[in-house]
């Protein structure tokens, strides 16, 4: 699908793509916010966002304090667990990388876990005991791989599932003796929970997760050259290890960020990347906006399915993002096996 | 399993509070104290007589009886929830619903547009008072327009025990406050 | 531009496991040297000190005239380019894609090539030849193809210096010579130096100005190639018997590999090894 394009990725590519992207991320938006039990038809919709009061008040008070926030949120998780998918997927030299297999999920849900033991609240307490845990994670998991200085892949892999087969552990512990309504609490966050954003999560994640991301685009260029390997990559000036620790440290953080207000939403940081490659080629520079802004699309899409199938109960969007995923994953397998086996 | 070792087996799966007085009745001849659970039946019968006296004809507001707060879980029509809050002259909002206990999302909530809300919460560290308080913010609903969010204690209305009745009781106090309860006494 | 890269002095040891010692030498611009010797001698080792990728226990190596440990990678890829001996990709990008990789180091911190870059990567494919498979997958190139991509990548790097890490080891005869016809060729008419680690002996030393023989992390011998490959020497340092003679055509020393009946047959002197 590539061949009739540019000879190279040239910037007037690179916006064109993101401008078409962020168009489709908003036509997106605007669906969703018009979908929900309480129907609201898309051309009120439009009018309620250019300030036109055509909306009664229980209307308008359900999109802009629950709807809204929700669909941003979702955006925004998609955007950094896609962004995430990538970045992984190229430094950890996996197919299968997603942001969480390094142990960031498990680190999240035991600090999440235990704040809801704590009986913490769930705007300020659980989220922050999640990113501290997160975070102390992935320094954890760092820390056991790195070797002089140097971060290996394979270390890294390794320490990750071993991590988060350990918390897996001591997360089963705690939902097995949990109490119900505790229960229900854990098992909810653990799932993935969109419904509780609040403007204020918002406006922590939005300003990190933009930084991070422009960081990491400055390394989109290395990223293309460690494609090639490692080794290769150093001979052509690639200062690897600068690389490496950076976008860990960056995709981790702003990882945990989002994940400590979600919970675990699985499958967007492996499949929309995989999907972005398949149609824009492995170029960076095109292959990280894309992802991130697709990942905002399916994400929210997947979310807006989640609450409305089975009005007016709700299923975890977790469980929508599997449902697409898994079949997806069988199907990358089986098309695309042997070239990820051309070692 | 009980029954293999010769353990005789009696089953009781009450949904509704008649069949809680049949069950205390049951257990009391099965024990042998057939005759204590006549009278301690017909008391808990005279006090039920009471409540559902003194709401009929007050109206029976839409009643959002919250079981568990994150995810936001209600209880449908065949629940002993359902039939207290029914004897207690209200209108289960959930009753509807296809799932005993099912979830329901805000949106939802808001759209029917209960007026009383009533959580029901065995917790004593203050979180669910500060569930309670969230509400708040939603004012479209009368329930938080009228101010009428309450707490229940849940250990009175989970069990299928004769104090489902001071549960009765306690709810139908939430539900129709109007009503001068002590009163009645 | 004059100045070489030097090794003066090099030690370098993996876990006192074993190590390269007291390397002292040399690469000049415009000439093609050898770098032969049996597998474990240090050959890989000994490239990736060259191009700054290790760090010499002792020693210096200077690029320049500076220590290469004092300059940053992209200071290093703009002297020195290296062609691999293969290269995994994982995913699938075209060729003309890869060869621009090479630019990287001339970039700065600005994503995007300009039409120059794009010009040394077209020029590249034509000296290599690769010009018509610019739009082809890298995943569907033979051997030799990838091999020239390769060296395409190393040319647009602009290096004064090129090291080749076995490329032709897992060609065909005839792709073998092409290969070492495009590096010569390319040494004169480009004016970099390049440094070829090889098993075929006889083909480098056809091609090769200077041959640099290791074994066992020494140098043992350096020189022109009918200095440094000769029956005894080969033998000894490959343990295993040998002929060497002179290649009748071009005058360059030749290896033959004998087998135990041949060896006994032989009339020369008994070979030691």
């Amino acid at each position: 699908m590539r061949g009739a394009k540019d000879q190279i990725v040239t910037p007037l590519r690179v916006l064109s793509i993101g401008t078409s992207l962020s168009i489709v991320l908003i036509v997106v938006a605007l669906i969703s916010l018009s979908m929900g039990p309480a129907k609201v038809s898309l051309v009120d919709i439009l009018s309620w966002c250019a300030g036109m009061g055509s909306v009664d008040e229980t209307a308008s008070m359900i999109l802009a304090k629950i709807r809204l926030p929700r669909i941003l949120l979702a955006g925004l998780v998609g955007f950094t667990l896609s962004l995430g998918g990538v970045v992984f997927q190229v430094l950890l030299r996996n197919p299968l990388a997603e942001p969480f297999i390094l142990g960031i999920s498990s680190g999240a849900a035991i600090g999440a876990i235990g704040g809801i033991v704590l009986g913490l609240g769930f705007t300020v307490g659980v989220p922050l005991l999640a990113f501290l845990s997160a975070l102390g994670t992935i320094l954890l998991v760092m820390g056991i791989s790195s070797r002089h200085g140097g971060l290996e892949s394979s270390t890294l892999l390794l320490t990750g599932v071993i991590v988060n087969a350990f918390f897996t552990a001591i997360i089963m512990f705690f939902i097995a003796t949990a109490s119900d309504s505790r229960l229900h609490s854990m098992l909810f966050w653990l799932y993935g929970d969109l419904s509780q954003s609040k403007y204020i999560q918002l406006s922590i994640c939005l300003p990190l997760v933009l930084i991070v991301s422009g960081v990491i685009y400055l390394f989109s260029r290395h990223l293309n050259l460690i494609v090639g390997g490692e080794q290769s990559a150093l001979h052509m000036g690639v200062e690897v290890e600068l690389v490496k620790w950076v976008s860990f440290i960056g995709i981790s953080l702003i990882t945990g960020v989002v994940v400590s207000f979600s919970g675990i939403i699985g499958f967007v940081g492996l499949i929309v990347p995989h999907l972005m490659r398949m149609i824009l080629g492995p170029d960076h520079r095109v292959l990280l906006p894309a992802s991130a802004l697709g990942g905002a699309v399916f994400l929210i899409a997947a979310d807006t399915v989640a609450r409305t199938i089975i009005s007016p109960s709700e299923l975890p969007v977790g469980v929508i993002t599997a449902f697409l995923g898994a079949p997806f994953f069988i199907y990358l397998l089986k098309k695309r096996g042997s070239q990820w086996t051309q070692d | 399993m009980l029954e293999e070792a010769k353990i005789p087996v009696y089953v009781l799966n009450p949904r509704r509070v008649t069949e809680i007085m049949d069950a205390i009745e049951s257990v009391g001849d099965l024990c042998g104290v057939a005759q204590r659970a006549r009278v301690r039946v017909a008391s808990l019968r005279q006090r039920i007589q009471g409540v559902t006296d003194a709401v009929r004809g007050k109206g029976k507001p839409l009643v959002f009886l919250v079981i568990n707060v994150k995810p936001l879980m209600s209880v449908n029509r065949n629940t002993t929830h359902h039939d207290i809050i029914e004897m207690a002259g209200g209108r289960n909002m959930a009753e509807g619903q296809r799932i005993t206990y099912p979830r329901l999302s805000l949106e939802e909530v808001i759209r029917r547009g209960p007026e009383v809300i009533i959580i029901s919460s065995m917790d004593r560290s203050g979180e669910h008072e500060r569930a309670r308080r969230e509400w708040f913010q939603w004012d479209t609903i009368p329930a938080v327009r009228k101010g009428h969010v309450y707490l229940i204690n849940s250990d009175l209305i989970d069990r299928a025990a004769p104090r489902i009745i001071d549960g009765l009781e306690e709810m139908a106090k939430l539900i129709h406050p109007e009503i001068a309860w002590n009163e009645r006494r | 531009m004059d100045a070489g890269l030097k090794l003066k002095a090099v030690s370098f040891s993996y876990d006192a496991q074993w190590c390269l010692k007291g390397i002292d030498f040399e690469l000049k611009g415009g000439e093609l040297v050898g770098m032969i010797g049996p597998n474990g001698s240090g050959k890989s080792t000994l490239l990736r000190i060259m191009d700054g990728l290790l760090k010499a226990d002792n020693g210096l190596v200077l690029l320049l005239n500076r220590p290469i440990s004092t300059l940053r990678r992209h200071e290093v890829a703009k002297q020195i380019a290296m062609v691999p001996q293969e290269t995994i990709f994982r995913f699938a990008f075209t060729v003309l894609e890869v060869v621009l990789m090479g630019r990287f180091a001339h970039r700065g911190l600005f994503p995007f090539e300009g039409k120059e870059d794009l010009e040394i990567a077209r020029e590249s494919m034509r000296l290599t030849g690769i010009l018509d498979l610019e739009r082809r997958s890298i995943h569907e190139l033979s051997g030799g193809e990838k091999q020239r991509m390769l060296i395409a990548r190393a040319l647009t790097q602009k290096a004064q210096f090129i090291l080749l890490d076995e490329p032709t080891s897992q060609l065909d005869i005839r792709h073998k010579v092409e290969i070492f016809e495009l590096i010569s060729s390319l040494a004169r008419s480009q004016g970099f130096g390049a440094m070829v680690v090889s098993h075929d002996i006889s083909l480098a030393a056809q091609y090769c100005h200077r041959m640099l023989l290791l074994n066992k992390g020494r140098i043992c011998g350096i020189g022109a190639p009918d200095e440094v490959v000769t029956t005894d020497t080969i033998s000894e340092v490959y343990q295993c018997p040998v002929l060497v003679d002179k290649n009748p055509i071009t005058q360059t020393p030749r290896v033959t590999v004998l087998s135990r009946r041949a060896e006994n047959n032989t009339a020369t002197k008994p070979l030691r090894w």
